[in-house]
Formats: structure tokens, C-alpha cells, sequence
């Protein structure tokens, strides 16, 4: 260990010799701890906020029973329920509340749940008798309201009118204590009997199954319910975890493209520095330390700085986080209704995986220029001429074979993710990884190929253009890595664009064709508002979305793949000429609306079809909300953007003899140009309070600004990726710029201005940006396609045609080149201002 | 003719103001090689980067071939050195990127004087006619000093300017190439002006001069 000392000490006085260089490596470690903490910090918080505001205070509750049209539960039904041997089972009430706190009005849920059956259950559970442990927690269980202490502050109520709240009526409310347990979401919690003493005996609205039967308990349960009661599947809560996952998906993505861009700049920049590092390494080498243990030394120096910079950077990112979240906040309050909170996330523990993650991915990045230093310091002369190519046509050039080895692996990789579904969403971003480092592999091997392939025209256009092209060849050399780096930007955000460029066009096109209605209704009595709609409005057509949730059985097509409760959305879907216009189908069976109004068959959503590998003309077996099980034929699969569940179209009239009691929410109209809508509306309004009228364009605005809001943080964390690889390049260039001196000082001397040396550099760095840009535009259309149709399909179960946008695909190559072009302007000003003297005496130094 | 008269230059080292070149005065007729010598920091390589035109006087004039080249505007200084002058560095400052021959053509080229077969003759009097498809960096320092020789000679200049043009040389390449600079500038009847340490190398020139205290002595 003698060695380690003196080769630190001169590595670490080496900063002062090569300040730039180290900032930028010091720099770049910074940016890729803060992007990851930031990205890192939104995504947990998101994650742990919705999971506070959705989740219930029970786990694993993934059926309720609920009361049929016109019937209620009442106590006794529960009581017997229990008695009957399912302790599993918890009633549930909510009502929606108006406080007075200070002469202001808040509207708040209370949810009462049976606080008592919870315990017992989750002791139970525990095999615990202290109460503590129990996950509630609560004291004076039955009398106390609780309400998580973030809710409050989100309220701004103060802690001290906690005992003094009543409703807008005048109900004095029960002393309300904060807790900050588990599943405290935006309400408050009561006991029930306590919620029946305040309010007077309300309903229960439904008795939650808090466990996980199997099938077996499910069939016993159904068996022991009165007939005013059904049992259904709970999805409301799952549609929304999984909407999320969209959400985190895209964030983590984008914020682990953003990480590897960092470690292509930290790469870069130690490239730089150990290059720089080269002439010290070989004398110490001459002196007997080995290169290994020089090797030692650097990673020593990178933990060095990547514990500060991770904690550091860290910090920053936190910083950073809480100045985006208002955005972010704005996104998950419209989106899920969720309150954006940092409290939940351990800020060590996001330092820790900072510091982690920039070590590793620190000593990846070093990889590279040490295994070329180490090729170098095999010669430990310090005369490097020995190395150097004898012409310009043996320059440097990346090998075909690792390209031909990386291209077949990205394919092989592409193949397995496509045919082998269970190979997961690892598999899927190793596939991409390896595709974008194709890509830079390949840009690495074209960019010298193609500039000599132009230097002979170069040459017949002059001396000087001869010597940009020469030098060109040389700065792509040094710069490569940077250039990787604005590859992968560049693609990425093609890729990107293209993605979301087709999937909103797609969701456009489709709402448009699917929303072919003018008017919808939303009302809990869609069969008597239809009736008053026939005899007031005979002009208007209308049709009531019918709805029920049922279970696939089995897929006829795969026997072996038993598909028992897996839940189903069941909808009617009428047969009529403008709703087969409206209908958008990926894939139909022929005369599939003749046989479908003829009740031959069914049609089903992608994700139905991509979950389950069901195709058309495939049988199925599903059941029915009634609890009748029909095998029925796909006659075609229909296009469902958003539902992350699988979903059945069944025609009205079918549906109608099977089930007689079902939830009709959703009514269509079709209406006459010379009835007013505000007249309608009136009518309504008078009639029917509780209906809610949307027109169809404000339907489709809504559901698009939802969209665009979803992918708002996409684009924005698109456009820091790309900031970021501009920083690359623009580390790379500033650089170049310095080791340049010399030969620009020389075309001074030899009589050549500055602004023709200015647009030579111009022209240099964009051509090789605008080559960059070339190469990364099949690319960023092929992650594009591998987006729609792998990753999409994986993780949503849908997917959509690939629309390529050419005019999208010439603005991101040309704001990309702008980008570099900007990059660009600051070391030329630099230089432009620099006395000809100054970079002639660096040449003679 | 190049005719410095009442040439001044002064440096800043830190809060001081430093006087390189004092009242400075020297005539030096076409065609002629000059050497100047002088201790480290006297103000040698002042004096040629203001022939140069690549620094600018305090107070004087400089002219050659008549032309005030201090009143020159930046295209017409852009114009001076690269029709005007060939410079020899000591460290040779090829173009890396470019061949043996890309370097010796380019100031003809940019001169819109290229003449291929008097630069065969240049390099081929040099000796360096077998390297002209390498790399500059493939080259031996004498072979590059060569190089930048025929490259200061290509565009035919009326004045050459050496900057210790065998510093980085052995005593015997260093003989050499200095003999090959002056030789050919004579037979092109070129003004060369070369700063130097080396005496054997002086006494090579037609003028020598010592500079002390920021003044010419004649030798």
C-alpha cells in the first residue's frame, strides 16, 4: 500500500493543474445525482402520496358486497353475514360532509368503517394482543374521529379548532385527532357506530371483504347472501394504481435515460482528464507503480467525489424537486386527486442510493478511458509517436466486430422480449439499451467512414475546407463519447415523440370516432331519463350504456391458462349503423356487426386480448354478473385507450335478457341541430338534479388535456435529457476548444480571419451533429415502434399504430442542431475575442 | 525592405509595466537573412511576432516593402501574413490532421499559388519527398522542421520568419536544416529573419544583431 499515498497525492494535486476538466467531471456527477434524486424523490412521493390517499385503512380488499337497485344493507345483514363464519368481513359507510372552520366551508369525506372488526382481524392476523401493534393504533377507538395531519395542513385548518368543528348544518362534530398511520387518506376516519350517533343511523354503504378469498370462499360467500345483496369485484382502486404505473413508468425511464446520458458526460469528462493525466501516469509507471495500482488510485478518487457529489447532488435534487412539484402536484391532483407530499421519502436513504448509483455508474464510466490509458501505458516511453496512425486513412476507427456481436445481441434481445411475454419490463430496457447502444455504436463506426469517405471532395473545394474536413475527423475522435451522448438524446427524443405524437393522434382519432354522440349523461336513474326523454324530446336518440362486472372463466384457445375471477368489465354496446361507424376495431372476424347483432359472439378490448393472447374468432368463457357463465366467440378486438382492465361488448339486447338488475350510468344522445342544448339542459336540470350533461366536445377537450397533462412531465423531463447531453457536448467542445488553440493560432498566423475560422467550426461541429442526427432517426423510429409495441403492450396491454410525423422528427434534428449551435457560440465568442498573440504563444508553450 | 523605426513595447507583469523593445530601429534590405540572438526574455520573440504582424506596437512603425503594417486594418493584416510571410515555429506546428504534402500545400493553396512542381523541388531539396502521404506525427523532429520549412516556402513569401527554428533539434540535425532554411531562402531570394540562441546559426545570416535591454546591437 506504500504506493497509494504518493499516487493519491499527485492525483489529487493534479486538480489545480486540470481545474476545468475535474469540474467538469465534478459537474457531471452533480447533474446525475440531482436528476436521479430529483426523479427519484418525485416518483416515491408520488407513489407513497397516492397510496396514503387511495389505499384504505384494509388491506387487500378486492371485493365488496353491495346492495342491488332499490335495496340497502342493513345492520342485520351484516351481523348475520358474520355470524355465518366471515369475520373477514367489514362494513363500511361514507358520507360527504360540509365543515365550518372559521367562517370557511370544506367539503370532506368521512368514511366509517367497522373500527372493531378491523382490530380483530388485524390481531388475528398478527397473532398480537397490543393494541399498538395492530396498524390502526387509534385510543378511545370508538369515540374519536382521525385525520392524517397532512390532510390538515392541506386544509389549513389549525390544530387547536381540532375540537370545536361542526358541519355547515350545525352537527357539532367529535373531537377529531391526527394520525399519521397507514391508509389515512384526504377524509376522515370514523368508527361506524360512532358515524350512526352523529348522523343519526346512515346506510352502510358496503361491507368490504378484507381478505383474499379463493375462489371456494368466494362461491361460499355468494351462497350465504341474501338476494338483495351481490358480491363484486372491487376495481376502482386498481384502475387507478395502474393508471399510475403509466405515470411512474415514464418518470423512471426518463429519469434513468437522463442518469446514463450523466455517465456518458462523466465518462467524457474523465476521458478527458486522464488523457490529460497521461504523461504523469507514465512517469509514475517508469517509476515501478503498476497500472493496476494506478487504476486503484483513480477509483479511490471516484468514490472520493462521488460521495460528495452524491450528497451534494442529492441535496440539489431535493431542491429541485420541491421547485417542480407545483407542476408535478397539478399533474397528480387533476390525474388521481393526490397531494404531492415529501414527508413519507427517508432523504438518507435517497443520498445513500445517489452516492450508490454515482459510484457505479462512475466506475462504468471509467471503464472506458482506462482501458485506453492502459493500452497506452503499455508503452511507458514518453514518446506516445509510436501509436499514432501512419495517414488519415488509418484513423481510429471502431471495429466492426463488437458492432456486428452488440447488433446481433439487441436483435436476439428485441426477440426474446416480443416472443416471451413473461420475460418482463428488465428485459424490455435491456432490449432498449442495448438497441440505443447499437445505435452509438454504429454512429461510431459511420461518422469516420462517411467524413473520409468526403474528404476527397473536401479536398477539390479548397485547402481549407480540406483541413476542416481532416480536422473534423480528428474532433469527432476526441468527442466521440459526447456525440454518443447527444445520440441517445437525440433518439430518445424522437422515440419519445413519436410515441406520444401517435399515441395522442391515435387517442385523438379515436375519441372523436368513439364519442360519436352529442350530448352524455351521467345519472344514477338512466332507465326513468330515458323514458322522460322519449315523451318530452321525441327528436333526441338516446342509448343507455349498460354495465355489470363479471370474470373471464377460460380461454377456449388456451385450456391450459385458467383465468378463474380475473375481473371483467361488461358493458352493451349498441348495433345501430352510427355506433358501427363509431366503433374503432384493431382486428374484426368477418360480417363480425351481423353475427355480433345476431348475439353470435362478443367483441372484446385489446387489453383483453393482449393479456389473456385471445385473437378473433377465438372462444372464451365468461360470467356474468348474475352468475351465469356463457362460452362465447371474439368477433372482433376493439381499440380502449386508458382502461387498464379487460373489457367485454355485449349487444344491448343480450344484455338485457341476462341481466335484469344492472348499474345504467351512461346515456347517449343524438340530437336534432334545431334543438337548443341550453333548453335541454334546463329541462334536465329541473327534472333530473343529479344528472350530469357533458357535449361531446367538451368530453373530448377534457379527456385530451388529461393526456396532454400526463405526458406534460414526459416532455419536460424529455427536454432536461437533452439539456443534459447538451452539457455533454458542450463540455466536450469547450475542451476541444482548448486543445485546438494550438492549430487555430497556426491558421492565424497563416493569415486566416476569425470568422472564416468561426463558420469552419460551425460548420465542423454541426455536420457532425446533423451526422448524429441522421443515424439517430432510425433509431429513435425503431424505439418508437418497440415503445408502442413492446413496452406498451407489456405494461398496459394496449398499443397503437405508429404514425410517422416527418415534420416532428425535422423540428427535434433541427432544434438539436440550434442546441448545438448555441453550445457553440460561447467558446467562439471566446475565442474570437481572444489577440491572435495569446493563442500564438500557446502554441510556442 | 523592412524598416523598424522608433519601435517601442512594453509588457505587463503584474502592477509593473516592463519594457521589452525600447527605441528600437533596424533596417534590414530584400532579400537578406538576418539573424537576431539574445538572452531568454530580451524581447526576440516580440520582435518577430510584431513582424509578424500578430502583436501590435506601443509606439514606432514597421514597415515592409513600404507598407506601414500597423496601420493595416484586420483584412488587410489577415492579407499580410498569409501572402507575405512564412513562419517557422520551434516546435513545428504541422496541421496533425493533414498529410506531409496537405501541409506544404496549404499556405500555396489558400495563396491561390500552388505550383506542384516547384514544391516537389522544395521538399525534394529538403528531403522530404518520401514522407509526403504521412502524418506529421510519423515524422522525426528534423523531418517535421522540414516539413514546416517547405510549408513557411510554398506560397513563395517575401519574408520568412524563423522562431528558434532548431531549438528542439540535435546539434547535428540542427545543422542541417538551418543550413537547408538558409540555402533555399538565398536561391529564393527571400528575407529571413531568424531568432535564434544558437551563434553557429548566426553566423550563417548576412546581419546579425545581439538585442540587450530591449535594444539592437550590431554584431
Amino acid at each position: 500500500m506504500s504506493f497509494f499515498l504518493p499516487v493519491a497525492n499527485l492525483l489529487f494535486t493534479s486538480y489545480q493543474h486540470h481545474l476545468l476538466r475535474t469540474l467538469l467531471v465534478i459537474a457531471a456527477l452533480l447533474i446525475a445525482a440531482a436528476g436521479l434524486s430529483a426523479v427519484l424523490l418525485l416518483n416515491t412521493s408520488a407513489k407513497e402520496s397516492y397510496a396514503k390517499a387511495t389505499q384504505p385503512l384494509l388491506q387487500d380488499v378486492h371485493f365488496a358486497i353491495k346492495p342491488r337497485n332499490g335495496h340497502k344493507i342493513s345492520k342485520q345483514d351484516y351481523a348475520n353475514l358474520r355470524k355465518l363464519g366471515h369475520h373477514y368481513l367489514v362494513a363500511a359507510s361514507s358520507k360527504k360532509l360540509e365543515i365550518v372552520n372559521q367562517q370557511k366551508n370544506y367539503a370532506i369525506d368521512v368514511l366509517g368503517l367497522d373500527l372493531f372488526a378491523i382490530m380483530n382481524l388485524q390481531n388475528g392476523s398478527t397473532k398480537s394482543t397490543d393494541q399498538s401493534t395492530n396498524g390502526i393504533g387509534f385510543d378511545n377507538l370508538g369515540q374519536d374521529w382521525f385525520i392524517h395531519p397532512d390532510y390538515l395542513d392541506e386544509l389549513n385548518i389549525e390544530y387547536t379548532a381540532l375540537a370545536e368543528l361542526s358541519t355547515s348544518k350545525g352537527v357539532k362534530l367529535p373531537q377529531l385527532k391526527t394520525f399519521s398511520g397507514a391508509g389515512m387518506g384526504r377524509q376522515l376516519i370514523a368508527d361506524i357506530a360512532s358515524m350512526h350517533r352523529v348522523f343519526g343511523n346512515p346506510d352502510i354503504t358496503s361491507i368490504l371483504v378484507a381478505a383474499k378469498p379463493d375462489s371456494a370462499q368466494v362461491q361460499a360467500l355468494k351462497l350465504d347472501l341474501t338476494k338483495h345483496l351481490k358480491l363484486e369485484p372491487l376495481t376502482t382502486g386498481e384502475d387507478a394504481a395502474q393508471l399510475t404505473d403509466s405515470f411512474h413508468l415514464n418518470l423512471l425511464a426518463m429519469g434513468l435515460l437522463m442518469f446514463v446520458v450523466c455517465m456518458f458526460v462523466v465518462m467524457n469528462a474523465l476521458q478527458l482528464l486522464m488523457s490529460k493525466r497521461l504523461i504523469n501516469f507514465k512517469i509514475i509507471r517508469q517509476l515501478g507503480v503498476s497500472s493496476n495500482q494506478i487504476l486503484a488510485c483513480t477509483m479511490v478518487e471516484l468514490v472520493f467525489l462521488c460521495a460528495i457529489t452524491g450528497v451534494a447532488g442529492g441535496l440539489m435534487g431535493v431542491e429541485l424537486a420541491s421547485l417542480v412539484s407545483p407542476a408535478v402536484n397539478q399533474t397528480l391532483e387533476n390525474l388521481y386527486g393526490v397531494h404531492l407530499s415529501f414527508d413519507r421519502v427517508s432523504v438518507a436513504g435517497l443520498l445513500a442510493t445517489c452516492v450508490i448509483a454515482n459510484t457505479l455508474g462512475a466506475f462504468v464510466a471509467l471503464l472506458v478511458p482506462f482501458s485506453k490509458i492502459n493500452h497506452q501505458l503499455a508503452n511507458i516511453t514518453l514518446d506516445s509517436s509510436n501509436h499514432r496512425p501512419n495517414s488519415i486513412s488509418q484513423a481510429p476507427t471502431l471495429s466492426r466486430i463488437p458492432l456486428i456481436v452488440l447488433l446481433t445481441t439487441s436483435l436476439l434481445s428485441l426477440f426474446v422480449a416480443f416472443k416471451l411475454p413473461s420475460s418482463g419490463q428488465t428485459m424490455d430496457f435491456i432490449s432498449i439499451a442495448l438497441v440505443i447502444f447499437s445505435g452509438c455504436g454504429l454512429m461510431l463506426l459511420a461518422t469516420p467512414y462517411v467524413l473520409l469517405k468526403i474528404l476527397p471532395f473536401a479536398k477539390k473545394l479548397g485547402p481549407i475546407s480540406h483541413w476542416a474536413m481532416a480536422d473534423s475527423l480528428r474532433i469527432s475522435s476526441s468527442s466521440k463519447i459526447a456525440f454518443c451522448a447527444f445520440f441517445i438524446a437525440v433518439a430518445a427524443n424522437i422515440g419519445m415523440n413519436l410515441m406520444v405524437d401517435s399515441f395522442r393522434n391515435a387517442t385523438d382519432k379515436w375519441i372523436n370516432t368513439r364519442l360519436n354522440a352529442d350530448v352524455y349523461l351521467m345519472s344514477t336513474k338512466a332507465v326513468q331519463l330515458q323514458q322522460y326523454l322519449a315523451l318530452n324530446f321525441p327528436q333526441i336518440e338516446s342509448f343507455i350504456r349498460q354495465s355489470e362486472s363479471g370474470f373471464i372463466v377460460e380461454n377456449e384457445c388456451h385450456p391450459d391458462k385458467l383465468c378463474r375471477n380475473l375481473p371483467l368489465q361488461i358493458r352493451s354496446y349498441p348495433v345501430g349503423e352510427r355506433h358501427q361507424t363509431a366503433m374503432v376495431f384493431e382486428k374484426t372476424s368477418r360480417q363480425v356487426w351481423q353475427n355480433y347483432s345476431s348475439g353470435n359472439g362478443i367483441l372484446i378490448n385489446q387489453q383483453y386480448s393482449f393479456s389473456q393472447k385471445v385473437e378473433v374468432d377465438d372462444k372464451v368463457k365468461i360470467q356474468r354478473a348474475n352468475g351465469t357463465q356463457s362460452v362465447f366467440k371474439v368477433l372482433g378486438i376493439y381499440f380502449d385507450y386508458g382502461n387498464p382492465h379487460p373489457q367485454a361488448l355485449l349487444p344491448p339486447s343480450q344484455f338485457e335478457e341476462n341481466v335484469k338488475n344492472t348499474h345504467s350510468q351512461i346515456i347517449s344522445l343524438f340530437i336534432d341541430d334545431e334543438l337548443p342544448l341550453a333548453k335541454l339542459t334546463q329541462k334536465l336540470t329541473e327534472n333530473f338534479p343529479e344528472t350530469n350533461l357533458i357535449t361531446q366536445g367538451n368530453l373530448v377537450g377534457l379527456s385530451m388535456a388529461t393526456f396532454d397533462r400526463t405526458f406534460a412531465i414526459t416532455s419536460a423531463l424529455n427536454l432536461v435529457t437533452f439539456l443534459v447531453a447538451a452539457f455533454s457536448l458542450a463540455t466536450s467542445i469547450f475542451v476541444i476548444d482548448i486543445d485546438n488553440r494550438p492549430q487555430r493560432g497556426l491558421m492565424r498566423a497563416m493569415g486566416i480571419g476569425v470568422q472564416r475560422l468561426f463558420t469552419v467550426s460551425m460548420l465542423q461541429y454541426s455536420g457532425l451533429g446533423l451526422l448524429a442526427c441522421l443515424i439517430a432517426v432510425p433509431f429513435g423510429i425503431l424505439l418508437s415502434w418497440i415503445l408502442i409495441n413492446l413496452v406498451n403492450v407489456k405494461a398496459f396491454h394496449w398499443s397503437y399504430p405508429l404514425q410517422l410525423d416527418i415534420t416532428n422528427i425535422v423540428a427535434i434534428v433541427l432544434s438539436s442542431l440550434v442546441i448545438v449551435l448555441v453550445i457553440l457560440i460561447i467558446p467562439l465568442i471566446r475565442y474570437a475575442n481572444r489577440a491572435p498573440m495569446e493563442d500564438i504563444k500557446w502554441l510556442q508553450n | 525592405m523592412i524598416q523598424i523605426r522608433g519601435l517601442n513595447k512594453r509588457f505587463q507583469d503584474g502592477a509593473v509595466s516592463k519594457p521589452i523593445l525600447v527605441d528600437l530601429n533596424l533596417t534590414i534590405p530584400s532579400g537578406v537573412s538576418t539573424s537576431i540572438m539574445g538572452e531568454s526574455g530580451s524581447g526576440k520573440s516580440t520582435l518577430l511576432h510584431l513582424l509578424a504582424a500578430l502583436d501590435k506596437v506601443d509606439s514606432g512603425t514597421i514597415s515592409v516593402n513600404d507598407a506601414d503594417i500597423g496601420q493595416f486594418t484586420g483584412s488587410q493584416t489577415n492579407s499580410y501574413r498569409k501572402q507575405e510571410i512564412g513562419i517557422v515555429f520551434q516546435k513545428f506546428n504541422l496541421i496533425d490532421c493533414l498529410t506531409v504534402w496537405d501541409n506544404v500545400c496549404f499556405p500555396a493553396k489558400i495563396n491561390d499559388k500552388y505550383d506542384a512542381t516547384y514544391i516537389n523541388e522544395l521538399m525534394a531539396h529538403l528531403g522530404i519527398q518520401d514522407h509526403k502521404n504521412k502524418l506529421p506525427n510519423t515524422l522525426s523532429g528534423g523531418e517535421q522542421q522540414r516539413v514546416a520549412i517547405a510549408r513557411a516556402l510554398s506560397h513563395k513569401p517575401s519574408l520568412v520568419l524563423a522562431d528558434e527554428p532548431t531549438g528542439n533539434l540535435d546539434d547535428k540535425t540542427s545543422d542541417l536544416v538551418s543550413k537547408m532554411l538558409f540555402n533555399l531562402c538565398r536561391n529564393l531570394q527571400t528575407t529571413l529573419i531568424v531568432v535564434t540562441h544558437s551563434s553557429t546559426i548566426a553566423n550563417l545570416a548576412e546581419l546579425s544583431f545581439d538585442l540587450k535591454d530591449g535594444r539592437l546591437v550590431a554584431k
